[in-house]
């Protein structure tokens, strides 16, 4: 009498609720139009920095094919490896030595890869904002509250937007690698492959950091409409951070924009300073927003 | 062990310039059926929530099944209806209660089990499927309430369960509740006065923010120390009961015809001793019995305690 029916399997722990909101969470997304939202935009940029590529591509080829004679073909493919190169000293922000890395990725997929860290930000604010805000907002977090604790919960939720955005990520090179067999001759299928999915780690990596931030305003508002509006703010207040110089520049560390380049350098310790940079962040802003969302009433 | 299931100590609860909860003190006996009973605004949600560890108080003491409101506590011997809670649009039924079930410990064949054995209490197993956006009101009222018995926890909240049922499943869920005492301790907040009478063996009144009188349904309603009668229209021989039974307190109100006898039961005079001893009287004076009952129903009770709306 007055006891609980005995539970089975692995005991319970944050680790195993973490995953399993992660699980549902990612399940529900992938239900609702949040996912197609995100999937079509990652698509969409995919297509138009393939499509950008290609025609930049004919372009030029046009061009050199009407130069006449042999002097003139090599003095165009001059000029465009030295715009070629000018264009990676901006990517790197004139760092000579990742822009020589970079160098080594097909062009195509760097645009892609840079294409897409740029609007990725942005994206995550308008599909994650509410992981914790629509749950507080419908009050839907009670069934779970009753059941986990609170970090496990916000964890989760952290968890399942990431495997969203890594999913999303992926499905985003398919377009890369069609477009480019379709349109562009002498097309190296495997060395673009190859390079997308050495881009795709840093892509999820990149991701978690803004992700934090919005996890953050996730859990400061109970409303969707605030988170949102929240999430765009902050993520633009991390993006001047990372334009900080002079006596002010350390507060660049605290934007993910500061650690991205990191993520492409050649050596592993910088990569790696950037990978601990990257998830510092992600944990920092989660953990900051679950001072706050720790105390709260649901 | 404690014996109490719930204890609140003086708590307080503030919402911005809405002071929700002033001091509520209530104990909740294990094993019980218990009613909490108030107006709109009296706080029940607000205690259901402290209890169930969604709000912090702002001062005093919860207590729940021996020791603070922490999930890591209770994880899996609370079960709650939360009011207003709403469930994900796009999961259906089943894989909702799967996932609660997992959640609170359980491996993914025991939490099917459970899933399924929870639909059947409340009527749904059919709609295991149904996407939660595709359910009518009362289904997802009863959802809640399915996931609330989920590994049939010792301490069940339950804010407002009858609330947009049919009469069918309204009663089919009173059942349900009633099947579990002894078992669990369920408390139950309702307007339906009459449900929770029928079903509950303590009950607690609310009034802005406080707990202004908790006992024994029997003996709120006075069901043990009081009966009344009500006689049709003709002799009234209420001065010759008075003299016959002096031992008894007796009350007559000529508008609604209604005798009302208090007395103090012991184990030689209980309620049936008395009811035979005035009705012997009444009937030894001509009068006609029109209707006999014992106590007053929680309804009455509750709004002799509870001001008039506006006072």
């Amino acid at each position: 009498m007055l006891q609980s029916r005995p539970v089975t399997g692995s005991p319970p722990s944050f680790v195993r609720d973490a995953a399993l909101v992660a699980g549902f969470d990612l399940r529900e997304s992938l239900r609702t139009r949040r996912a197609l939202v995100l999937v079509l935009l990652y698509l969409l940029i995919a297509c138009a920095a393939s499509g950008i590529y290609v025609q930049v591509v004919r372009e030029l080829g046009t061009r050199i094919d009407s130069m006449a004679g042999s002097d003139g073909a090599a003095a165009a493919s001059v000029m465009q490896n030295e715009g070629y190169h000018a264009m990676l000293l901006f990517f790197s922000g004139g760092d000579a030595v990742l822009a020589d890395h970079l160098a080594s990725y097909p062009a195509m997929v760097l645009i892609f890869a840079w294409t897409s860290l740029a609007f990725l930000p942005w994206f995550i604010a308008l599909t994650s904002y509410d992981q914790v805000a629509g749950d507080l907002h419908q009050r839907t977090i009670r069934y779970a509250a009753l059941r986990t604790t609170r970090g496990a919960y916000v964890t989760g939720k952290l968890l399942g937007q990431a495997a969203l955005v890594a999913g999303v990520a992926g499905l985003g090179m398919v377009p890369v690698v069609i477009i480019g067999a379709i349109y562009l001759p002498n097309f190296a299928l495997v060395a673009t492959v190859t390079a997308l999915l050495s881009t795709w780690p840093i892509t999820v990596v990149c991701a978690l950091g803004f992700l934090g931030v919005v996890s953050l305003a996730s859990q400061l508002c109970r409303g969707p409409g605030a988170a949102r509006a929240v999430s765009v703010g902050l993520l633009f207040a991390v993006w001047l951070l990372s334009l900080q110089s002079g006596v002010w520049a350390w507060l660049a560390v605290l934007s993910p924009w500061y650690w991205k380049p990191g993520l492409f350098q050649p050596g592993i310790l910088d990569q790696t300073i950037a990978v601990a940079g990257c998830l510092g962040l992600c944990v920092a802003y989660t953990a900051l927003g679950f001072l706050r969302f720790r105390h709260r009433d649901l | 062990m404690s014996e109490s299931a719930i204890v609140l100590d003086k708590v307080h609860k503030r919402f911005g310039n809405v002071q929700a909860l002033r001091g509520a003190d209530l104990k909740v006996s294990r094993g019980s059926i218990f009613a909490l009973i108030g107006p709109n605004g009296a706080g029940k949600t607000t205690l259901f929530g402290l209890c169930c560890g969604f709000l912090r108080p702002d001062g005093g003491r919860v207590e729940i099944l021996g020791g603070p409101a922490d999930v890591t506590r209770f994880k899996g011997r609370l079960g709650a209806l939360p009011q207003d809670a709403v469930l994900g649009r796009d999961i259906s039924v089943r894989e909702h209660l799967v996932f609660l079930g997992r959640l609170q410990g359980m491996d993914l064949a025991l939490a099917q089990q459970e899933a399924a054995r929870v639909l059947a209490l409340v009527d749904l197993g059919e709609l295991a499927e149904r996407r939660a956006g595709a359910l009518s009101h009362g289904q997802v009222k009863r959802v809640g309430v399915a996931q609330a018995f989920l590994g049939e926890p010792e301490l069940i909240l339950l804010d407002e369960p009858t609330a947009g049922l049919d009469p069918r499943h309204a009663h089919d869920l009173r059942e349900l509740i009633r099947s579990q005492r002894g078992a669990r301790t369920i408390v139950v907040s309702s307007h339906n006065l009459q449900e929770l009478e029928a079903i509950c063996d303590e009950a607690a009144f609310m009034e802005k923010g406080l707990t202004i009188e908790s006992g024994a349904v029997a003996e709120l309603t006075a069901k043990d120390a009081e009966i009344h009668v009500l006689l049709a229209p003709g002799p009234e021989p209420i001065d010759q009961l008075r003299a016959r039974v002096t031992a008894l307190s007796v009350t007559w109100d000529p508008a609604k015809r209604t005798l009302r006898v208090r007395f103090q039961p012991t184990p030689d005079r209980v309620a049936e001793d008395v009811i035979a001893e005035v009705l012997r009287e009444l009937l030894a004076g001509g009068a006609r019995i029109s209707a006999l009952g014992k106590g007053r129903s929680l309804e009455q009770r509750y709004l002799e305690q509870s001001p008039p709306a506006g006072a």
